[in-house]
């Protein structure tokens, strides 16, 4: 299920109900669950639980609990191999901050009334042991030498036959909305040695959260879009005018950050490459990535993606690196412009970005 | 302003200052200075001589995981800071990581001697949720080398085969989510060093060590995405390795 990239070997994937209890206690069984809003933005497959969630309740056990629902996909192989013991249940925990990769054992029983398999597992984690994103993937995995029933071929042991959505332990993103990862701030670019005087806005992004600077040199742009004068009795200008602004602007935002985050991505590619000549895989450049810039790519991969809809950040951001000047030159002039132009040209939360900034909307 | 660029103003400017580690609970814990042991790695160090840069990075990396023990004990989220790692390369451990990584110290002062590589500057700088990055930080590599060796066995006896002649290894192992598990980590250190360089004969092209250990780890990583390498003892873990490597070399 999230093991992206080659799959030689073809794995089930069985449906689970997965469950999140905390305990206030090191030691009693005083169990609750811990409520889930949404999917937390994870992959639709998995579930995710942000550790603001498990904090605010005081909690300092988790116990994460998965249970299979209805046919596993891999019945089958108790018909071809003569054992029962054949399976290995449980939780592959993978946590990249605290640098875990375990795995946690669960059962799995055949029922035979039922003639399906039933895969259970539970894992008690310390909250303050907890770090970063871990992830915990049900799997299940041949104990033995198996033969697969589909094919006849051999499995060897350790293979991974069926997996499931995952459990994300994971800290909260800065926000989810394009809007909210700005904040705003009004200032006169004349006279300032940083910007010039006709420029409507620039972006800080070493700033957490970063800022969108907004030129009240110049006058018209301050008088439509600013809320207070507008309060004052200033009149707007039409809706049809302001909507036009709008749209311009939000597009070059994205397009500036777009284009700020390639270009962190391809320094940092040229950094690898300078200490590994032969460097072919740079995916893991997404992990050293500010929450700023990660932030950016989960919500915009699709618009800064260079030739497909890529599955992955960790895809993006090995496209990106690998890609040459010229193509990165023409998909910043071209492509991801359009992209950007069509994405904000449509009613979809982008115009709430002026919104949020203090600027009245229709 | 680049994140080198960064690096050097924090360099010159030695803006990281030790302080004590403040717990929730309003007690502190300390550490014992690491000064003398990162002098004592300078002493050792002949950067031209890499057999007494790895003496030194190894005996450093159990040292650093020895003095660790107490932030382990009593506050492991430290090791997670960004912070803490930079203060140690910034400060505590500064002349250590410019011997290390820069070739020491004269260029911070001195415009005539050109600055490191940017590689080089960026190893000061730690992404917390990063393996990539932890692995290559100055300081945080020794200890998590010195680490998995510990959590393997209770010991330091793998450092030095973590730590081999070829420093491709550990970056390939470390610089990715292989790196993450001792058990696995450990094997596949082995395992890598077995493969070595063919030389040119009349009837065959030369093959450099570096050119088999990467086709070997891209193997073990289409391994490990279908088999769950995690659930295998050692020794399973060992056959699997060992098959890749007969496979290479047999193969040429």
């Amino acid at each position: 299920m999230t093991r992206y990239g080659h799959t030689p070997y073809l794995q089930a994937i069985f449906n689970t109900t997965r469950c999140v209890y905390g305990s206030k206690s090191f030691s009693q069984t005083d169990w609750e669950i811990v409520e889930v809003d949404g999917n937390n933005e994870v992959g639709s497959d998995d579930l995710g639980v942000y550790y603001e969630a498990i904090n605010d309740q005081g909690f300092v056990r988790v116990k994460i609990v998965v249970e299979s629902t209805g046919q596993m996909g891999i019945e089958d192989y108790l018909a071809r191999n003569e054992s029962n013991e054949i399976f290995s249940a449980g939780l592959v925990a993978l946590g990249t901050t605290s640098r875990i990769r375990r795995y946690h054992n669960g059962q799995i029983v055949f029922n035979s009334s039922e003639n399906l398999l039933k895969f259970n597992s539970e894992l008690t984690l310390l909250v303050g042991d907890l770090m970063g994103t871990v992830q915990l993937e049900p799997v299940v995995i041949a104990k033995i030498d198996l033969v697969d029933p589909s094919n006849g071929l051999k499995v060897l042991p350790g293979t991974v036959l069926a997996t499931s959505g995952s459990v994300v332990l994971k800290n909260k993103p800065l926000e989810n909305k394009f809007g909210d990862l700005f904040r705003y701030e009004w200032i006169e670019f004349a006279g300032n040695e940083n910007y010039k005087k006709e420029e409507l806005f620039d972006i800080d992004f070493e700033s957490v959260p970063p800022r969108i600077l907004l030129n009240k040199s110049i006058q018209n742009f301050h008088f439509v879009m600013d809320k207070e004068d507008n309060e004052r009795g200033v009149q707007p200008k039409s809706v049809r005018a302001r909507r036009s602004l709008d749209t311009e602007i939000s597009a070059s935002v994205l397009h500036a950050c777009g284009a700020s985050v390639i270009s962190k991505i391809r320094s940092k590619a040229a950094v690898m490459r300078e200490d590994d000549p032969e460097a072919d895989e740079f995916g893991d450049i997404f992990d050293s990535l500010t929450s700023n810039e990660q932030s950016f790519i989960n919500g915009f991969r699709t618009l800064f993606s260079m030739d497909i809809e890529l599955d992955s950040n960790s895809q993006f951001c090995d496209q990106i690196s690998k890609a040459s000047e010229s193509a990165i030159g023409e998909h910043l002039a071209s492509r991801m412009l359009r992209n950007i132009q069509r994405f904000v040209g449509r009613e979809n939360g982008v115009l709430d970005l002026l919104d949020l900034a203090g600027f009245p909307r229709d | 302003m680049s994140s080198a660029d960064d690096v050097v103003s924090n360099l010159r400017g030695g803006v990281f200052l030790a302080s004590a580690i403040e717990l929730t609970d309003g007690k502190t814990i300390s550490i014992p200075s690491l000064r003398e042991f990162g002098n004592f790695a300078v002493q050792a160090m002949k950067i031209e001589d890499t057999d007494s840069v790895r003496t030194s990075d190894i005996k450093l990396a159990k040292e650093i995981h020895q003095s660790f023990e107490p932030i382990r004990e009593n506050c492991p989220w430290v090791l997670n800071s960004k912070g803490f790692w930079e203060w140690l390369a910034f400060s505590e451990l500064k002349e250590y990581a410019l011997a290390r990584w820069c070739g020491g110290s004269d260029w911070l002062d001195n415009s005539e001697i050109p600055r490191p590589k940017d590689s080089a500057l960026d190893r000061f700088l730690m992404s917390p949720d990063s393996v990539h990055s932890q692995s290559r930080h100055v300081i945080r590599r020794l200890y998590i080398y010195a680490d998995c060796s510990f959590s393997y066995d209770g010991t330091y006896d793998h450092v030095p085969v973590i730590l081999a002649d070829d420093l491709d290894i550990p970056g390939a192992v470390f610089e990715r989510k292989l790196g993450l598990s001792p058990i696995l980590a450990v094997s596949l250190c082995k395992a890598a060093k077995n493969l070595n360089a063919v030389e040119k004969t009349d009837e065959t092209k030369a093959i450099p060590a570096r050119l088999k250990r990467r086709k070997f780890f891209k193997q073990v990583n289409l391994l490990v995405s279908s088999v769950a390498m995690e659930f295998l003892s050692d020794d399973q873990i060992d056959v699997y390795l060992n098959d890749l490597v007969d496979e290479i070399n047999i193969g040429g």
